[in-house]
């Protein structure tokens, strides 16, 4: 049975065949907008507003800088194709990133402290990631300073590598609100602890 | 009407039945005058009921025949003790039993209960547990006994570990081969083949059936267990044969024993894995049940820095100083992506080195490492493999298979290395070091900031707890004999610094919970003579397996601080359950039914304590810590065990 992320990996190079085949460059690509995700193969796995879907995670708002974005774009991680400056020129990339950046991050209810710390526990987010979200051996840190609210939801939705997937039947994003709420309110450490000395 | 038959009893059942009516007879004369009216009143229902009784009136006939050894005579457990000690074993673990009470006098009076000596053992799992760590301290095996049948039950998820781990134990069971002698009980614990229970995880078993026999079957074990792949054997030893007697002067041969020598890789193979070495830019070199010696952390140090090669340490033995430079343990995953020649020395597992399988609904596999990435293994696994259990994993390609010990290959290994390695190779070697020694560099700090969140947290963050213990063992001569966080990115290995080859005893091998708390008191038994600080960190669900270990560590002095990471649960079985619960869309709110362990909260400290362990807990906040630990270090230092329990976060 072909996995997700064979499945993913099939998308995305179907849709960048086609593009490359359509002669793809700059000029083709037409103004930056969401023309411009689908005929660069992007819409195939991101959607074609930039928002996500189960193959790939939203890329609208101003997540990464320029340069973090078209670094992004130019090496293979995981499922994601390497796009080399000869099927997406640099200025292309510049365009799309500028279009992404002024598009709204995906909407947030208003998380609740103390509710996201009673789910953090109760719907076991704390067996890899530890009480605090500090992270252990089987689960990295996810507080303070998670990753970005899309990412965080759509990874929550659907993971890759070990993590389980919890649905909207088992998290609500108000849930995955709160959850976040208690997340960013994780104490930071405390600088020069004499045990951790090299 | 039913025809009887008389049947003379032979000599020996004469014997027995005169011990049993001697016991019998003796209850009947001590009591007070209303109490032998009793046995009286029982002496007639028993003889009613058929049951044979030894009466005052028979009490008072001599015997009809000698029913101690004569002077000219011993046994033969005293001949086997003789064996046992020209092997050289410093202890012999057991939970007593019948079926071996000849070899347990004999090592007790005749042997002086010494070399090996007496360990008394509550459960026959902590008595291999205990041989199995022993082992990996102490590089030499322990001797265990048990009944051939409920011993050895008991024991087997031990031997199932120790057989995954292949370390070698050494059991001798106790059984009644001939039928028409057994003693109403030893019906239950006699069987026709009792090594047949354990054969698919045991390298060798035999059944002696005269002293002889005894002598080569007990030193041919001794040497197939110790000849790698070294794993568990099995000695089953007939009772009768233990307590018969046999003349002094009888001239029973013991066997020299020679080991043999660990057979090293074809010197072909070797200058091809090392061409490859040297010309590869990106060399990883990977280790997991390598060290068989002291000596081995030397070696490997030696061929990592002739190549300025990332090492990747996957712990089932001490196989390379985690402070090094070239130590890429905690990076592994991306030291094996980029790797274009990857050595693998003694892995258990060389296909989840460089594949990774996804455990969700449908699950997925995918290669790590690059396609074009040479593989060379050298194992001993290749030379030895056993049908039904699954301990050899999946099948992983290679381009070079080499069957041999690794670590006896490590020096022609390293020679040839060095003989191939350029001045140009040199300068290219010299620059990758320094690559790795930045990313080593990063990686430590990385782990230190880690293990800065959550400090001050309760319950006990994970991190703090062994900060906590490094600060206190620091400046002693410490060995971790058992950690369940030692796997890949456990604390001790990213804040502590290993480097000494008993710094760390290894995993448990089969993943058999209850491996941890009697492993550490046999890795700890083996370092006392050393002196070394044995510290072990506990995790409560492997305690309450076989806690009266703790009883063992108490009444031989074995001096081992045992810290809790209590978390009160069996943890990695709720994470498990979670997964189906996601998986399923069922919700997660009850996925800790039925693993966790509250409700009550055991109370360890009093456990240990009612055992004669010094023993403080439950301990919930870093602050109630640190002076927790300075008490037990110094108790561990008088030579005593001490075990604090710490309430911990999950992970």
């Amino acid at each position: 049975m072909m996995s997700r992320a064979d499945f993913s990996l099939l998308v995305v190079f179907a849709i960048m065949l086609g593009a490359v085949s359509a002669n793809a460059g700059a000029q083709e690509l037409g103004a930056a907008g969401p023309g411009q995700l689908v005929a660069a193969g992007c819409a195939g796995c991101h959607g074609a507003l930039g928002r996500g879907t189960a193959l790939a995670p939203p890329i609208v708002g101003a997540a990464l800088s320029a340069a973090q974005f078209l670094a992004a774009v130019r090496s293979r991680r995981g499922a994601m194709p390497a796009y080399s400056a000869e099927i997406l020129p640099d200025q292309s990339l510049a365009a799309m990133h500028e279009y992404l950046s002024a598009q709204p991050a995906p909407p947030r209810p208003a998380g609740r402290v103390e509710v996201g710390e009673r789910l953090y526990e109760q719907v076991g987010c704390y067996s890899c990631h530890s009480n605090q979200g500090q992270g252990g051996t089987q689960g990295p840190r996810v507080g303070p300073d998670p990753v970005r609210w899309g990412r965080f939801v759509w990874y929550m939705r659907y993971p890759s590598g070990q993590m389980p997937p919890y649905s909207s039947a088992v998290l609500s994003d108000q849930d995955l609100s709160d959850i976040y709420a208690f997340l960013e309110a994780r104490p930071r450490p405390v600088t020069s602890i004499p045990l951790l000395g090299p | 009407m039913t025809k009887r038959t008389k049947i003379e009893p032979t000599s020996e059942e004469r014997r027995r039945f005169l011990q049993t009516g001697i016991l019998a007879g003796a209850t009947a004369l001590v009591g007070t005058p209303g109490e032998q009216a009793k046995a009286q009143t029982a002496d007639a229902e028993a003889l009613q009921s058929g049951t044979p009784l030894m009466t005052a009136e028979a009490e008072a006939t001599p015997p009809a025949d000698v029913q101690v050894l004569g002077s000219d005579e011993r046994s033969g457990s005293d001949f086997m003790v003789d064996v046992i000690k020209s092997l050289d074993f410093e202890y012999i673990c057991a939970n007593p039993g019948s079926s071996f009470r000849g070899l347990h006098e004999s090592i007790i009076n005749y042997g002086g209960n010494q070399a090996p000596e007496l360990i008394t053992c509550c459960h026959e799992e902590s008595s291999v547990a205990m041989a199995h760590g022993y082992f990996k301290a102490a590089g030499k095996p322990l001797a265990v006994m048990a009944h051939g049948t409920v011993g050895l039950q008991h024991a087997a998820m031990a031997v199932y570990n120790a057989w995954c781990d292949r370390v070698p134990v050494y059991l001798i069971l106790g059984n009644h081969g001939d039928a028409a002698l057994r003693r109403a009980a030893e019906w239950y614990h006699d069987v026709q083949d009792a090594a047949l229970m354990v054969r698919d995880y045991t390298k060798w078993d035999d059944t002696p059936w005269s002293l002889t026999h005894f002598a080569e079957s007990a030193v041919r074990g001794y040497k197939i267990a110790l000849t790698p792949p070294m794993a568990p054997v099995v000695l089953v030893v007939d009772g009768h044969l233990q307590e018969e007697p046999v003349a002094k002067n009888r001239r029973l041969p013991i066997p020299r024993l020679t080991v043999p020598v660990a057979p090293q890789g074809d010197s072909g193979a070797v200058e091809e894995t090392a061409r490859l070495l040297v010309g590869a830019e990106h060399p990883v070199i990977v280790a997991d049940r390598l060290a068989r010696t002291p000596a081995c952390m030397g070696l490997l140090v030696e061929l990592a820095e002739s190549l300025q090669a990332a090492v990747i340490d996957q712990g089932s033995r001490m196989n390379f100083p985690s402070r090094h430079r070239l130590n890429h343990s905690q990076r592994a995953r991306s030291a094996i992506a980029e790797a274009d020649v990857i050595l693998g020395l003694e892995l258990v597992d060389f296909w989840s080195t460089v594949n990774a399988l996804r455990d969700q609904l449908h699950r997925s596999t995918r290669r790590i490492a690059r396609p074009d990435a040479k593989l060379v293994s050298i194992t001993t696994g290749d030379l030895y493999i056993r049908a039904n259990y699954q301990d050899f994993r999946r099948m992983q390609e290679v381009d070079l298979a080499i069957a041999a010990d690794a670590e006896a290959t490590l020096p022609a290994l390293i020679d040839a290395v060095q003989r191939l390695t350029t001045r140009s190779r040199s300068r290219i070697f010299e620059a990758r070091g320094a690559r790795l020694a930045e990313k080593h560099r990063a990686t430590a700090e990385a782990a230190r900031a880690a293990a800065a969140y959550a400090w001050d947290a309760s319950p006990v963050s994970t991190a703090r707890l062994c900060a906590e213990i490094w600060d206190q063992i620091k400046h002693e001569d410490w060995s971790l004999v058992s950690s369940y966080y030692s796997d890949g990115g456990g604390w001790p290995r990213r804040l502590w610094n290993f480097d000494k080859p008993y710094h760390w005893l290894g995993h448990a091998g089969g993943g058999g919970i209850g491996y941890g708390a009697p492993a550490s008191m046999g890795g700890a038994l083996a370092n006392r003579k050393h002196g070394r600080f044995s510290v072990a960190i506990q995790t409560d669900g492997d305690l309450m397996y076989a806690p009266g270990v703790l009883w063992t560590a108490a009444h031989h002095g074995i001096p081992l601080l045992s810290v809790m990471n209590n978390n009160r649960a069996y943890h990695m079985e709720v994470m498990h359950v979670q997964r189906m619960c996601n998986a399923r869309n069922r919700g997660i709110d009850r996925a800790r039914i039925g693993s966790e362990i509250t409700n009550p909260n055991i109370d360890y400290a009093g456990l240990a304590r009612s055992m004669g362990v010094h023993a403080e807990g439950p301990i919930t906040t870093a602050a109630a810590l640190r002076p927790a630990l300075r008490r037990a270090v110094a108790v561990v230092k008088r030579g005593e065990p001490a075990l604090l329990d710490v309430v911990t976060q999950v992970r």
